[in-house]
C-alpha cells in the first residue's frame, strides 16, 4: 500500500484578486496565500508519508517574471527529496508562457515529462507506470491524450495531464480529449488540470481534476486542495480531498426581508458573516456581502451605501479573521406597487428609457469622460472584464443599478422611509 | 379613480368616524381639523388605505397596533366601486366589508399601478413641497424641463439631484484634475508597478551568477591544493631540524645503563616497606612492657582487699527489715489514741442501757439483741394506729349526717301535700292555640274589610252615569261589549266619511278660490276676445260686405241700412272698420291662444269645481243625518239601565271600570262571611276554656268576648300545676337515694370498728416480745427499739477497737524478734538493744559490702583485657618479623643493615631508565606517525647546516607567492554567494503583486461607482429635454391661464423664452406685456408658479387618463385672502374632473370655501 498526492494548477504567486484593502482588513495575515497553500501541500505530502507527488500543469501563473517564485519551489522540492519524495509534472497552458520554465534546474527527484511527446516513467519498486506530455505552447488545441502509451500490464497506470477536456465554463479548450478516449487508454488513474473546480469526473477508471490549491478571486469560492490517492495491491484503493486553502472566498447573501432600519440589517449581516465564518474552519475568509429581498430600508441602503460598506468592513474586522470583498445591493423595495410609478409620470419615461438603455448603448464614447477615463486605467481593468463594455449580465446589473441610484436618490428628501 | 368614503374605525385619535366623500362630480372636498383634531391622523390613514400601514406608526397611542382599521370606498371612473378595510398586519391586511380577505392586488385597478412614493409625489402635495418647489424653480433658474419635470413628477427640484450626481462623480474622477481619487489610485498603481520591477529577478541572472560562482570555487581549490603542498614539505624540515639534539641525548643514556651492569630491580614502595615495618616492631614492644606491667600491680590490689561477704548474704532481710520500720513505728505511735477511744464507747453504752433498763449491767445488754428481730413489725403495726382509727372516726361521721338529711327530705314532702290533674286543661290549651291568635287576626280582618266597603263606595262614586248602592252593583245588567264595538266602528267610519268629505270640500274651495285668482289675473291682465266676440265682429263685417257688395255690385240702395250699420261712418269706412276689427280680433285670438286656452280652461275647470262642492255639500248633509239615527239608536241601548251614555269608546272604558267594580264589591262580600266564621270560633273556644279553669280554681270568672285572656289565665295554671307534680317526684327520688347511702354508711362503720380491735390485739403482742407492757404508745415503742440499737452499735465500736489494739501489739513483738534475729546473725559482736537503731545499723554495714564488691569486680575485668591485649602484642610481632625476613630475602641481603645499599643502586638505574624514555617518546612525537628509526634514517640524510636556509626558501616561496592569489578569488566566491542568497526565493516581487490587486479592486469599484453616476446624471437630463420637447406646449397653455387666475391677473400668463447660454427658460408675462423673469418673482408668486405647473400636469393627465384624487394638505397658510379664494376657485373649476380633498386647519379656508356658491362641487367636511 502506498498512497500519491495529485494536485494541479498551483499558479505560485499568483496574487488574490478583488481584494480592495481598507484599514483593519487582515492584509498582513493573507499575504502570500498561493505559497502558504503550496507549503501546506508540501506538508502534506511529508506528513502523510506518500510515495510521489503529481503536478498536472500550471505550476506558475503565465505572465510572472520573478525568478524568486522559482527558487521558492526548487527549494520546497529540495523538502521533498529530504523526505524521500518523488515529484512528476507537466506543463500546463500557464507553465508554457512563463518565462520561468525555461530558467528553472530541477532537483534530481523531480521528474518534467516533455512537451515533444508521451513518455512513460516506470517506478518498479512501487509496480507504477506514469504516463505524460506536457504544453509545447500556450495554446495546445490538439488532443494529446491519443499519443499516450496504452497502460502497461501488471502495472498501476497513472496519466498526468493538462486538459480542458470537452469543455468547462471559465476555461479555455486546451488540449481537449473526450472520457471514453481517456478511459481507452486502460489506466486506473487520470490525473488532470486545467479545470480549477475540483471534479470527479469518472471513478473506476478515475477521472478526476483537484481543482486550484487557493482560491484567487470570488468566481473560484469555496474549498480547495488535492486529491490524496490511496493504491493497495496495484489498484487505486481511495481518493480523499484535503483542503488547503489558507484564505477562502465566499458568496454571502443576506436577505433583508422584515429589516425595518440599517441596525437591524448589519446585525443581519453579522449573523451570516459569523456562519460563514463558522463553515470556513479557522481559515481566513473574502466575503462578497449582497443584500437581497423586498426591504423597508432598500432606499435607505442605497443612499448609504458606503456608510453601510464601512459598517460591515467594521463588522469584518470585529471577526478579525475575514475580509469584505464586496457589498453589493440587490435589495428591492417592500412591496411591488411602492416602486410602480403612473404611467403618465415624466419618472414613467425615465424608467422606460433606463430599461431600454435608450441611451446608452454602448459606454465607450457615450460620454468623453468615459473615454477620457478609460484611456487612464491599468490595461489590467480592460481585459475581460472591462468596465466600459459590460456583457449582456453585467448590463442588466448596470441598469438595475443605475436605475436603483437615480430613484433613491430622486425620492430623497421627498420621502424619507 | 375617486375616494368616496373615507372610514376612521380605530386610528389616531379616531374611533369610528366616517369622512364621506360621495359626490356627483368628482368635487373639491374641504376636510377642516382645527389644530389637534386629527388632521395629520387622518392624512396618513388615507395614505395607510391605499398603501398600508407603515411598518412603524405613531398612530397607535389610542387603538393598539392590532387593533389600528380603517376602511374606505373606492369608485373607478367606468363605474365600478370596492369598499374594503385595512388592517395593521405585515400581510393580507385586506379584508371586505363582510371581514374576508382580499386579495393584496384587489386595489391595483383603482390604483392603476400608482405606487405610494409616487402617489404621495405625484397626487399629494403639502405646504413644504409647495415652498420648495417655488425655491426650485429658482435654483434651476427658470429652466423649463427641470420645472415641467419635477412637477410632472410631484418633485419639489431636480437641480440638487443632478448636482449631488455630478458631484459625486467629480468627486472620483475628472478629466486633468490630480487629486481625483481614481487618479491617485492609479498613480498608486504605476508606482507600484515600477517597484516590482526593480524587486523582480531574472532567471538569466540567477543563471549567470552561479556559473560565476562555480567558476571562482574551482581556481580558488587549486591555489589551496599549492599552499598545502608547500606547508607540508616547510614543516617536515621544521621537523628533523627539532629531532637532532634528542636524537644525540638518547645515543648517551643507552651508553650509561649498560654501564651499570645487573641490577635488582626492586619494587617502588620497597625502601617504604621497609622503614614501616621497622618503626611498627619497636612500637609493639613498649606496648607490650607496658601491659604486663599493670597486669601485675592489679594482682597486687587484689590481694590487699577484704569482702563481708555475711552481710551482702542477708541484703534482702536487711532491705526488708528497713522498709517495715516505718510501719512498726506507726504502730507504737497510735496504741494510746485507740485505747482511750474503746473505752469512751464503752461508758457511752453504759449510759444508754441505765436509761431504759436500769436493771441490766452493760455486758448483759446482748440479752436485748432477740427483741429487736421483731422492730419491724412494731414499726408497721405503729404507722397503721392512726389509720385505724382515722376510718373508725370518718365512718360514725357519715352515718349522722345521712340521717339527719333523711328526716329533712321526709318533712318537706309531707308539707307538699296532693295536687289536682291539669292535663284535660293543657289538651284544650293545645286546641285553641293550634288555631293561632285569633284576636288579631278577627281585628286584621275587620280594618280590611272596612276599608274595601271604603275603596268600593270611592270606586262607585267615580264611576259616574248612574246612581245606585253597592248591592244593586251586583245586579246591574250592561250591553254587550260587542255592541259596543260595533257602534264604535260605525262612528268611526261615519266621523271619517265625514272627515274625508269636508277635507275634500275644503280642497274643491281652495282649488276654486285660485281658479277664480287665476281667471281674475288673467281677465285683468287684458281683455282676451271671446269665441263669440269674434264670430260678432266676423258676423258685423260679413253684415257690412253684404251692404257693400249690394251696393256695389248689384248697384242696391242700402243708405239705411248702411245708417242702421254704422251711423257715424259712411258705409266703406264702416266696413273697413269692421274688417280691422275683426282681423284684429282674430289677430289677438290667435296672438293670445295660449291665454285664451287657458282661460277657457279655467272657465270649465271652474265649473266643474263648483258643481263638485254642490255634490260633496249634499253627501255631508247625507251623512250627518245618519249619524243621528245612530246616536238615537245608541243611546236606546243604555236607557234601560237608567244610563245616559257618552261615546262608544267612553262606554267601552266605563264598562270595564264598572265590571272591575263588580267584582270588588263581590270580594267584599267574601270578606265578611269569612270575619263571621272567625267571630263564631272564637266564641267557641274560649267556653271550653273557661270551663276547664272553673273546673280547676276558684278564680273570678273573665268578662270581654277576648279570648286571649283567657289563654293566658289557663297557661298560667298549667304551668303551677306541672311544677308541683315535678317537685314531688323529684323529693321522693332523692328519698330514696339517702336512705341507701346510709345502709351503706353503716356497714362501712361496722368494718371500721372490726379493724380497730384486730390492730389492737397484734400491737399487745409485738410489745410482748420487746418486753413492754401492752399499753405502750407506738411512739414510746419506737424510741425504746432506737435506744436499744443505739446502744448495741456503740458496744460493736468498742469491739472492733479493743481488736486492732490486740493486732498492733502482736505486729510489734514479731519486728522486734526479726531484728534481734538478724543482728545476731549479721553482727553478733555490735548487740543494739532499740530494735530502730539495730535496724538502721545492718543498713549501714550492707552499704559497706555493696561499695567493696563494685571496686574487686572492676579490677577483674580490667585484668582480663590486659591478659588478652598481651597475647594480641606477642602475635604482631612475630609477624613484624616475619616481614622482615622476607624484604631481606627479596633484596638478596644477609641482613637489614645491607639493604639500605640495595635500595640507593636500584633508584639510579631507574633514573637513568626514566630519562631515555622521556627522549625517546619526545622523538616518537616528532616522527609523527612514523618510527624512531625512519625519523633516524630522515636525520642521517640531512645536513644540519643547511635546513633553515632550505626551510626559508619555501617559506618565502608561499607567503609570496601562493597566498597573495588566493585572497581575491574567495571574496569573488563570497560575493557570488551572497549574490546567490539575496535570490533566495523570497516573496517580496508577489507582495507587491498583491499590492497592486489590491489598489486595482479598488479603481475597479470606484470606477463602477464613476459609470453609475455619470450614467444617472446623464440619463436623467435627457429624459428632462425630451419630457420638456413633449409636454412643454399643451403644459404651458393650460399653466399660463392657471398662473393668470391664482395671481389674481397680477400676470397675464406664462411662456417659454431662451436666456443667455440657450437655454430654454420660463418667463412670466405682465398684463401691460411686461416679461418677468422668475428670478424677478417674489418667493409667493414662484410658489404659485409651482402650483400652477403642478395642476397643469394634472390636468393634462386627466386630458387622456383616469383621473386620481389630489390630496393638498394646508398650502394656502401664506396665501393672502383674495388668493386663497382664487386658489380656492382654481380648484373647484377642476372639481368636474379632479377629486380634490384638501385638508386645513383654517376655518376661514372652510368659510371660504363654503361661500364660493358652487354647492354642486365644493364640500367642507369637519374633523
Amino acid at each position: 500500500m502506498f498512497r500519491f498526492v495529485h494536485a494541479a494548477d498551483i499558479h505560485l504567486d499568483s496574487p488574490l484578486k478583488g481584494l480592495e484593502s481598507y484599514p483593519d482588513a487582515p492584509v498582513e495575515q493573507i499575504r502570500a496565500a498561493a505559497r502558504r497553500a503550496f507549503d501546506n501541500l508540501v506538508d502534506l505530502a511529508v506528513d502523510e508519508g506518500v510515495a510521489f507527488v503529481l503536478l498536472a500543469g500550471d505550476l506558475f501563473d503565465g505572465d510572472w517574471r520573478d525568478y524568486n517564485t522559482g527558487l521558492y519551489f526548487t527549494h520546497r522540492m529540495g523538502r521533498l527529496r529530504e523526505a524521500g519524495i518523488s515529484v512528476f509534472l507537466v506543463a500546463g497552458n500557464h507553465d508554457a508562457a512563463s518565462p520561468l520554465t525555461r530558467a528553472l534546474s530541477l532537483p534530481d527527484n523531480v521528474t518534467l515529462f516533455s512537451h515533444k511527446k508521451p513518455e512513460t516513467k516506470v517506478l518498479d519498486q512501487l509496480g507504477v507506470a506514469i504516463h505524460g506530455q506536457g504544453f509545447a505552447g500556450r495554446s495546445i488545441t490538439e488532443d494529446l491524450s491519443r499519443g499516450f502509451a496504452q497502460a502497461l500490464p501488471g502495472l498501476c497506470n497513472i496519466g498526468l495531464l493538462h486538459t480542458s477536456m470537452t469543455g468547462r465554463a471559465g476555461h479555455e479548450p486546451y488540449a481537449p480529449c473526450t472520457l471514453e478516449s481517456l478511459i481507452s487508454k486502460g489506466y486506473d488513474y487520470w490525473a488532470l488540470g486545467h479545470v480549477h473546480q475540483r471534479e470527479v469526473v469518472h471513478k473506476h477508471p478515475w477521472v478526476v481534476f483537484p481543482g486550484n490549491i487557493q482560491g484567487r478571486h470570488i468566481r473560484e469560492a469555496g474549498s480547495k486542495g488535492c486529491a490524496l490517492v490511496t493504491v493497495e495491491d496495484g489498484r487505486i484503493a481511495e481518493v480523499d480531498f484535503r483542503e488547503l486553502d489558507v484564505l477562502r472566498f465566499a458568496l454571502c447573501r443576506v436577505d433583508m426581508d422584515g429589516c425595518d432600519d440599517l441596525d437591524a440589517a448589519t446585525d443581519r449581516v453579522r449573523k451570516a458573516m459569523e456562519l460563514k465564518r463558522r463553515d470556513a474552519e479557522g481559515r481566513f475568509l473574502a466575503l462578497r456581502i449582497i443584500l437581497e429581498g423586498r426591504s423597508p430600508v432598500h432606499g435607505k441602503a442605497l443612499r448609504q451605501e458606503d456608510h453601510l460598506r464601512e459598517n460591515f468592513r467594521a463588522l469584518a474586522a470585529d471577526l478579525g479573521d475575514v475580509w469584505l470583498e464586496k457589498l453589493r445591493i440587490a435589495t428591492r423595495p417592500l412591496s411591488a406597487g411602492s416602486e410602480a410609478v403612473d404611467a403618465q409620470s415624466p419618472l414613467a419615461g425615465l424608467l422606460a428609457a433606463i430599461e431600454e438603455m435608450r441611451h446608452f448603448p454602448s459606454l465607450t464614447g457615450l460620454a468623453p469622460e468615459f473615454e477620457n477615463l478609460r484611456s487612464r486605467l491599468p490595461a489590467e481593468l480592460l481585459g475581460e472584464a472591462d468596465p466600459f463594455s459590460p456583457d449582456e449580465a453585467e448590463l442588466t446589473v448596470l441598469r438595475d443599478e443605475v436605475r436603483d441610484l437615480l430613484m433613491a436618490r430622486l425620492q430623497e428628501g421627498a420621502h424619507e422611509d | 379613480m375617486k375616494i368616496r368614503r373615507l372610514l376612521l374605525k380605530a386610528y389616531g385619535p379616531f374611533s369610528d368616524r366616517e369622512l364621506d366623500f360621495g359626490s356627483s362630480l368628482p368635487g373639491l372636498h374641504v376636510v377642516h381639523g382645527p389644530n389637534e383634531a386629527g388632521k395629520s391622523s387622518a392624512l396618513r390613514a388615507l395614505q395607510a388605505l391605499l398603501f398600508g400601514f407603515p411598518p412603524r406608526t405613531g398612530d397607535n397611542f389610542l387603538h393598539a397596533y392590532d387593533q389600528l382599521l380603517i376602511g374606505g370606498c373606492l369608485q373607478h371612473d367606468d363605474g365600478r366601486e370596492l369598499c374594503f378595510f385595512r388592517r395593521k398586519k405585515n400581510k393580507n391586511d385586506l379584508f371586505d366589508a363582510a371581514d374576508q380577505p382580499l386579495a393584496n392586488d384587489a386595489l391595483d385597478p383603482f390604483l392603476l399601478g400608482v405606487g405610494k412614493d409616487t402617489f404621495s409625489s405625484q397626487f399629494g402635495i403639502d405646504h413644504e413641497t409647495l415652498v420648495r418647489g417655488g425655491q426650485g424653480i429658482l435654483q434651476q433658474e427658470g429652466e423649463i424641463g427641470q420645472a415641467l419635470f419635477s412637477a410632472g413628477a410631484g418633485f419639489a427640484s431636480l437641480r440638487s439631484v443632478i448636482d449631488a450626481l455630478e458631484a459625486d462623480a467629480d468627486a472620483l474622477f475628472r478629466p486633468r484634475a490630480t487629486s481625483r481619487e481614481i487618479t491617485v489610485a492609479v498613480a498608486q498603481y504605476k508606482d507600484l508597478q515600477s517597484r516590482l520591477r526593480q524587486v523582480s529577478l531574472g532567471g538569466q541572472d540567477w543563471l549567470k551568477h552561479r556559473q560565476a560562482l562555480d567558476h571562482a570555487e574551482k581556481e580558488l581549490r587549486g591555489l589551496e591544493s599549492r599552499s598545502s603542498g608547500l606547508e607540508r614539505e616547510i614543516h617536515l624540515l621544521e621537523r628533523v631540524r627539532r629531532a637532532l639534539p634528542s636524537l644525540g641525548r638518547r645515543h648517551l643514556l643507552r651508553e650509561k645503563i649498560q654501564a651499570m651492569g645487573e641490577v635488582v630491580v626492586l619494587p617502588d614502595d620497597f625502601g617504604a616497606q621497609r622503614r614501616h615495618l621497622d618503626e611498627k616492631r619497636r612500637v609493639a614492644k613498649v606496648r607490650l612492657d607496658s601491659a604486663e606491667g599493670r597486669l601485675a600491680e592489679l594482682e597486687d590490689m587484689q590481694l590487699a582487699m577484704r569482702l563481708n561477704q555475711t552481710v551482702l548474704d542477708h541484703a534482702d532481710g536487711i532491705e526488708d527489715l528497713h522498709q517495715r520500720l516505718g510501719a512498726y513505728r506507726k504502730g507504737q505511735q497510735d496504741y494510746s489514741g485507740l485505747e482511750g477511744m474503746r473505752v469512751a464507747y464503752k461508758i457511752e453504752a453504759a449510759q444508754l442501757l441505765r436509761r431504759i433498763r436500769p436493771d441490766l449491767d452493760v455486758d448483759q445488754a446482748e440479752s436485748l439483741r432477740p427483741g429487736l428481730g421483731k422492730r419491724k413489725t412494731v414499726q408497721a403495726l405503729g404507722q397503721r394506729y392512726e389509720a385505724v382509727a382515722q376510718e373508725v372516726r370518718q365512718a360514725g361521721a357519715r352515718v349522722r349526717e345521712l340521717e339527719r338529711e333523711l328526716a329533712a327530705r321526709k318533712s318537706e314532702l309531707a308539707a307538699l301535700g296532693m295536687t289536682a290533674d291539669g292535663s284535660s286543661l293543657v289538651q284544650a290549651l293545645n286546641l285553641v292555640l293550634k288555631f293561632g291568635d285569633l284576636d288579631e287576626e278577627l281585628r286584621a280582618r275587620g280594618i280590611h274589610l272596612f276599608r274595601a266597603r271604603d275603596n268600593c263606595q270611592a270606586a262607585l262614586q267615580r264611576l259616574g252615569l248612574w246612581k245606585g248602592s253597592l248591592e244593586e252593583v251586583k245586579l246591574l245588567g250592561l250591553p254587550m261589549p260587542e255592541t259596543v264595538n260595533e257602534f264604535e266602528t260605525a262612528f268611526q267610519s261615519v266621523d271619517e266619511e265625514h272627515r274625508r268629505l269636508c277635507g275634500e270640500e275644503e280642497k274643491t274651495g281652495q282649488a276654486l278660490a285660485a281658479l277664480r285668482r287665476d281667471l281674475r289675473a288673467i281677465e285683468q291682465a287684458a281683455v282676451v276676445p271671446t269665441e263669440a266676440e269674434l264670430a260678432d265682429c266676423r258676423g258685423r263685417r260679413q253684415e257690412g260686405w253684404m251692404l257693400l257688395r249690394r251696393h256695389w255690385i248689384d248697384g242696391e240702395d242700402v243708405q239705411l241700412e248702411s245708417r242702421l250699420y254704422a251711423a257715424e261712418l259712411p258705409l266703406p269706412e264702416a266696413y273697413e272698420q269692421s274688417v280691422d276689427l275683426a282681423d284684429q280680433a282674430a289677430d289677438r285670438m290667435y296672438r293670445e291662444a295660449d291665454r285664451v286656452q287657458k282661460h277657457a280652461q279655467l272657465l270649465s275647470a271652474m265649473e266643474a269645481a263648483e258643481s263638485a262642492l254642490v255634490e260633496l255639500r249634499g253627501r255631508i248633509q247625507a251623512l250627518l243625518l245618519s249619524r243621528d239615527d245612530l246616536r238615537a239608536r245608541w243611546n236606546g241601548y243604555w236607557t234601560e239601565c237608567g244610563i245616559s251614555p257618552l261615546g262608544p269608546r267612553e262606554m267601552r272604558a266605563w264598562s270595564g271600570n264598572f265590571e272591575a267594580l263588580r267584582l270588588q264589591v263581590e270580594e267584599l262580600g267574601r270578606i265578611e262571611t269569612d270575619l263571621a266564621t272567625k267571630q263564631a270560633r272564637r266564641e267557641e273556644l274560649r267556653e271550653i276554656l273557661l270551663r276547664e279553669l272553673a273546673a280547676l280554681t276558684e278564680e273570678t270568672p273573665l268578662s270581654g268576648d277576648g279570648l286571649e285572656e283567657v289563654v293566658r289565665r289557663a297557661q298560667a295554671v298549667a304551668e303551677k300545676l306541672r311544677e308541683a307534680h315535678t317537685r314531688r317526684e323529684s323529693l321522693a327520688g332523692s328519698l330514696s337515694q339517702l336512705q341507701a347511702s346510709l345502709d351503706k354508711a353503716e356497714t362501712t362503720l361496722q368494718n371500721a370498728r372490726l379493724s380497730q380491735d384486730e390492730w389492737r390485739q397484734a400491737w399487745e403482742e409485738a410489745l410482748g416480745f420487746l418486753g413492754l407492757p401492752g399499753s405502750a404508745s407506738p411512739a414510746e415503742a419506737a424510741e425504746y427499739v432506737e435506744t436499744v440499737q443505739e446502744c448495741l452499735a456503740k458496744l460493736h465500736e468498742e469491739d472492733v477497737l479493743r481488736k486492732r489494739i490486740r493486732g498492733i501489739e502482736r505486729d510489734g513483738c514479731a519486728f522486734e524478734n526479726s531484728v534481734r534475729e538478724l543482728a545476731a546473725l549479721v553482727a553478733p559482736e555490735d548487740a543494739v538493744l532499740d530494735a530502730a537503731l539495730a535496724v538502721g545499723q545492718l543498713k549501714g554495714l550492707l552499704a559497706q559490702a555493696v561499695r567493696d564488691q563494685a571496686v574487686s569486680l572492676r579490677h577483674e575485668e580490667e585484668k582480663a583485657l590486659l591478659t588478652k591485649e598481651i597475647l594480641g602484642l606477642r602475635e604482631e610481632l612475630r609477624q613484624f618479623e616475619e616481614g622482615m625476613a622476607a624484604l631481606r630475602q627479596l633484596s638478596r641481603c644477609a641482613d637489614d643493615e645491607s639493604m639500605a645499599l640495595a635500595e640507593r643502586r636500584c633508584m639510579e638505574y631507574a633514573g637513568l631508565r626514566r630519562e631515555l624514555d622521556e627522549v625517546e617518546f619526545h622523538l616518537v612525537g616528532m616522527a609523527e606517525g612514523g618510527t624512531l628509526e625512519d625519523l633516524e634514517e630522515l636525520a642521517a640524510g640531512q645536513d644540519a647546516d643547511a635546513l633553515p636556509g632550505k626551510i626559508a626558501a619555501l617559506r618565502a616561496e608561499l607567503e609570496e607567492h601562493v597566498k597573495p592569489q588566493m585572497g581575491p578569488i574567495a571574496e569573488r566566491v563570497g560575493q557570488e554567494k551572497n549574490e546567490l542568497a539575496r535570490m533566495n526565493g523570497d516573496d517580496a516581487a508577489a507582495r507587491i503583486a498583491e499590492e497592486m490587486q489590491e489598489v486595482l479592486a479598488r479603481i475597479s469599484r470606484m470606477t463602477d461607482r464613476y459609470i453609475r453616476l455619470k450614467l444617472a446624471s446623464r440619463v436623467l437630463r435627457v429624459e428632462i429635454e425630451s419630457y420638456r420637447a413633449a409636454n412643454q406646449d399643451p403644459i404651458l397653455a393650460i399653466a399660463s391661464d392657471l398662473f393668470k387666475k391664482l395671481t389674481l391677473g397680477s400676470f397675464a400668463g406664462l411662456r417659454a423664452d431662451i436666456d443667455e447660454n440657450d437655454s430654454p427658460v420660463l418667463i412670466g408675462v405682465r398684463s401691460n406685456g411686461l416679461l418677468v423673469r422668475v428670478e424677478g418673482m417674489s418667493s409667493g408668486t414662484r410658489d404659485q408658479l409651482y402650483l400652477a405647473l403642478r395642476l397643469a400636469s394634472l390636468q393634462l393627465r386627466s386630458q387622456s387618463t383616469e383621473a386620481m384624487p389630489f390630496i393638498v394638505d394646508d398650502i394656502l397658510i401664506n396665501f393672502d385672502e383674495e388668493r386663497s379664494n382664487a386658489t380656492l376657485g382654481v380648484f373647484a373649476e377642476m372639481a368636474d374632473r379632479n377629486q380634490i380633498i384638501m385638508f386645513t386647519h383654517q376655518a376661514q379656508i372652510a368659510d371660504m370655501a363654503r361661500s364660493l356658491g358652487r354647492e354642486d362641487r365644493v364640500f367642507v367636511h369637519r374633523l
